[in-house]
């Protein structure tokens, strides 16, 4: 038997001789947070023997730990639902109002339900190693508050959010994003009573590496000093501090299927799924020019942050790949960095924790590999609670009549025409350019825009245009990230590799405009330069100018605007990167000083 | 910023209030060890006010400590809005660059050679440390060990409201900072796990609730509220357990770990 642990950051596997096992049971379900508390409940009503591991010493995570008692989007249905119906009951009679749930309320309904359904708890434990029998799960090794236990299970399920028990397990994921290995911001909820009513304040208070013991340590110190006030008043006290922080993103498990967001929107998706997330694509990373090039062309030049769509989550993105007895739910199922951001809202975790608990009982009644449970079966269960709802109508609803077109790009919330025109390459293209020559500012700008998505150059005049004139118009999608049109028409002015507003790109770096359009200027000019050859020593020359100069400052407002990313050193190093593998030399290694890097400038500089 | 390196003079374990005030004495070369998130958990994450507050600082640290809880408002006349301490703990940790390692569990402790190795786990995994000493600030010690040196245990509940309130048979009221907080405090016998805990707090307030209507429970701890033998006890020459729980309240307990250290 093997004893798969990580040290330091790197799995490590051992031979282990015979041992006998503290405990025997069927499911053990490590994390006991949204997903994994409904795991140990769905798991444990089906006639399991089940035990839940968990770190703190209550059920719930995020939304009783991490005060976050309010729900974003999601469907309705499943045994979530019956969990909260019981909380609000207890919360009508005894505890303060405010939020979709209480949570304390709900704390006590979980672990009561729980134990009624014959689950064990042990909480204050932790998972610190996985026992193996080639990669079937054995069994896992816990800290407990009297020192270690080996458990024996049948199947194990990662709930703790950020992979942590698959890692250990030696499962292959991925984290964070393409260009620079960062994922999006965390949070430090503040819980507090104001008006006598209990309500939460959700803010960006940083980055970083959820995979690294320090890194959670100083986000867990800068997160906790955000709260400080000069003065505490009686209203708007805070009820307690978080006892985790808020976390949106680590590991993401290799599964047997992956939800990437460019399959998904373009309708590329499972027809078995055993849950639905419907969110829009909630990122909260605001430097959206580092992003996926499918996610900027969504987000910069679509604008489409706040539009929502419906995703199917198969089982597949739930199962380890290569590896039997061992399931993961919540957010760190098997999905690329772009899907993360909307694969994770709390009705959704709920539903993959449901769907983790049903299926390992499936597979043990049945005596089936959790693979071979016969998808009918598990839909069926699932339909039953309605943690899977059934009238499924697309990801996402498109235009497909030219005269709706029409009509929503001439508007002041273009960005699911945009989008449209984009997705139905082939459609459309006359009308796009003769409304583009159009006396009508939006319909004008929007067709542009739509055929500059396209990959069509007679974008270009009217791309140029909007540039120039320094068209600030920002859509009006009544949500809270949009991006102004100057930013998605230097996207496009990249794609495009336009060489006529090289200079004017490199002024707009330079300037003191917002964020979203100076990093977008950076980007295109990188882009262009990326793809001609010819352009490299002129934009080159011309960042290098402004990137030398002490003066140079560039700066993000993170959500809900308390914290400042200095983004200076980022895009000092982004562009050296760059530089290097052109062969251009340059001064700006001088520049960066090693020692004090930030989390993700570190990051930036270790990524090819 | 915490760092990690191999070896340590002193691993202080409990990122507790104690641990503060002897890490402020320390002033390098140590280490202090947390398996939470929250510093001074033992108080602020058990809801637990604390008493004698009348008693006048005795060191500098201590003064400014005080001093500054007043000057935030969440300290006057001996009552504490107790949830509001985290920030001003981290805040200083940050200020005085104390090396505090969150969210780090201890898996074992041996010795090698004149040192302590101790065994941590946290999100990188398994890692190793060595120290000279161990300063063990926690209620039970290490893994329980010293559960037996616990004197009492209670589950708190932190409530809003106005008006009448009557304390409950089975059940304490302590008066905090502001006229609409107050915490509600349960006694539990030492072996009372989480939900027996839990289900005795509820039961007693719901029970009790017809005294006290317009009162509603805003929140439940995360810890138990332990009161401990007051400290230092040397388990080894090198290893002495100061509970924070030892002291009537968070800055006599800050005030106890400074004291100790300063005058070893």
């Amino acid at each position: 038997m093997i004893l798969s642990e990580l040290h330091n950051g790197k799995n490590l596997k051992t031979e282990t001789e015979k041992l006998s096992f503290d405990g025997e049971f069927d499911v053990v379900i490590a994390g006991l947070g949204t997903a994994g508390s409904i795991a140990l409940i769905s798991a444990a009503r089906r006639g399991l023997k089940t035990l839940g591991i968990e770190k703190l010493a209550c059920m719930g995570g995020s939304a009783t730990a991490g005060g976050v008692t309010g729900y974003y989007f999601g469907f309705e249905g499943g045994l979530f639902e019956e969990i909260d119906e019981k909380a609000k009951v207890l919360q009508a009679g005894y505890m303060t109002e405010g939020g979709t749930f209480h949570a304390d309320a709900k704390k006590y309904v979980l672990e009561d339900e729980a134990l009624k359904a014959g689950a064990e708890i042990s909480y204050e434990t932790s998972v610190t190693g996985v026992f193996l029998e080639g990669r079937r799960i054995n069994g896992v090794r816990c800290l407990t508050p009297q020192g270690i236990k080996n458990i024996f299970c049948k199947i194990l399920i990662d709930a703790t959010g950020d992979g942590e028990v698959c890692a250990i397990a030696g499962c292959e994921f991925i984290y964070g994003r393409a260009s620079d290995g960062c994922s999006q911001p965390y949070t430090n909820v503040r819980y507090m009573i104001k008006d006598n009513r209990n309500s939460m304040s959700n803010f960006d208070a940083g980055y970083i590496n959820p995979l690294d013991g320090e890194s959670v340590s100083c986000g867990i110190l800068k997160g906790g000093c955000l709260h400080l006030k000069d003065r505490f008043e009686e209203d708007g006290r805070i009820i307690f501090a978080a006892a985790l922080n808020g976390g949106r993103e680590g590991r993401l498990i290799a599964g047997d299927e992956c939800l990437s967001f460019d399959d998904v929107i373009h309708g590329r998706v499972s027809d078995k799924p055993v849950f639905y997330e419907y969110s829009n694509h909630d990122t909260h990373s605001r430097d959206w020019a580092f992003e996926s090039e499918i996610l900027q062309k969504w987000l910069t030049v679509a604008n489409l942050w706040g539009q929502n769509f419906t995703v199917p989550v198969p089982l597949g993105t739930m199962i380890p790949r290569g590896y039997s007895g061992l399931l993961s739910a919540g957010r760190c199922i098997s999905l690329d960095h772009d899907m993360a951001q909307s694969v994770r809202m709390q009705r959704a975790m709920q539903k993959s924790g449901e769907a983790a608990g049903t299926v390992a009982a499936l597979s043990l009644k049945m005596n089936l590999d959790i693979r071979d449970v016969p998808y009918e079966l598990l839909r069926d269960e699932l339909l039953k609670t309605g943690c899977l709802n059934v009238s499924f109508n697309g990801v996402l609803e498109q235009i497909k009549d030219a005269a709706s077109l029409k009509e929503i790009l001439a508007s002041v919330h273009p960005g699911i025409a945009i989008w449209s025109a984009f997705i139905s390459k082939g459609s459309f293209e006359d009308k796009l350019s003769e409304w583009m020559l159009s006396r009508e500012e939006n319909l004008s700008k929007h067709s542009a825009l739509a055929l500059g998505l396209r990959g069509d150059r007679k974008a270009l005049p009217v791309l140029r245009r909007i540039v120039l004139e320094r068209d600030m118009f920002i859509p009006d999608t009544k949500r809270s990230l949009r991006g102004r049109r100057m930013a998605s028409a230097i996207y496009l002015l990249g794609e495009l590799e336009d060489a006529e507003l090289i200079e004017e790109l490199a002024e707009i770096f330079k300037s003191d405009l917002p964020f979203d359009i100076r990093s977008n200027a950076l980007a295109a000019l990188l882009k262009t330069a990326s793809r001609k050859p010819e352009q490299r020593e002129r934009i080159s020359s011309l960042l290098l100018r402004i990137l030398y100069s002490p003066d140079f400052k560039i700066e993000l407002l993170m959500k809900v605007d308390i914290t400042v990313e200095n983004m200076t050193g980022y895009c000092r190093i982004f562009v050296a990167k760059h530089l290097d593998a052109w062969g251009i030399k340059h001064e700006l290694g001088r520049m960066i000083k090693k020692e004090k890097l930030s989390l993700r400038e570190k990051n930036l500089n270790r990524v090819d | 910023m915490p760092y990690m390196e191999m070896k340590y003079k002193t691993a202080v374990i409990g990122g507790t209030l104690t641990a503060l005030g002897a890490a402020l004495a320390l002033k390098d070369d140590y280490i202090i060890i947390e398996k939470g998130a929250v510093p001074g958990f033992e108080f602020a994450h058990a809801f637990k006010a604390g008493i004698n507050w009348d008693k006048t600082p005795v060191t500098a640290p201590g003064e400014a400590f005080k001093s500054e809880m007043e000057k935030r408002n969440i300290l006057e006349n001996g009552r504490i809005s107790i949830a509001a301490l985290p920030p001003i703990l981290f805040n200083m940790i940050k200020n005085e660059g104390l090396n505090f390692l969150f969210w780090t569990e201890i898996v074992e402790i041996s010795r090698e050679g004149g040192c302590w190795k101790i065994k941590l786990f946290n999100a990188s995994g398994l890692n190793t440390i060595l120290a000279e000493n161990i300063l063990d600030t926690t209620s039970g010690g290490v893994f329980g060990k010293f559960a037996s040196s616990l004197k009492m245990k209670k589950i708190n509940a932190v409530l809003n409201g106005t008006g009448e309130i009557s304390v409950p048979e089975n059940a304490e009221i302590v008066d905090c900072r502001f006229p609409s907080e107050k915490i509600f405090s349960v006694s539990l016998d030492l072996k009372d796990d989480w939900p027996s805990a839990r289900k005795k707090l509820f039961d007693a307030f719901i029970s009790g609730h017809h005294c006290m209507k317009q009162w509603r429970i805003a929140a439940t701890a995360f810890t138990f509220d332990y009161s401990s033998e007051k400290g230092p006890f040397m388990s080894d020459e090198k290893w002495t357990r100061l509970p924070s729980t030892g002291y009537d309240n968070p800055l006599a307990a800050f005030e106890g770990g400074f004291t100790f250290e300063w005058e070893k």
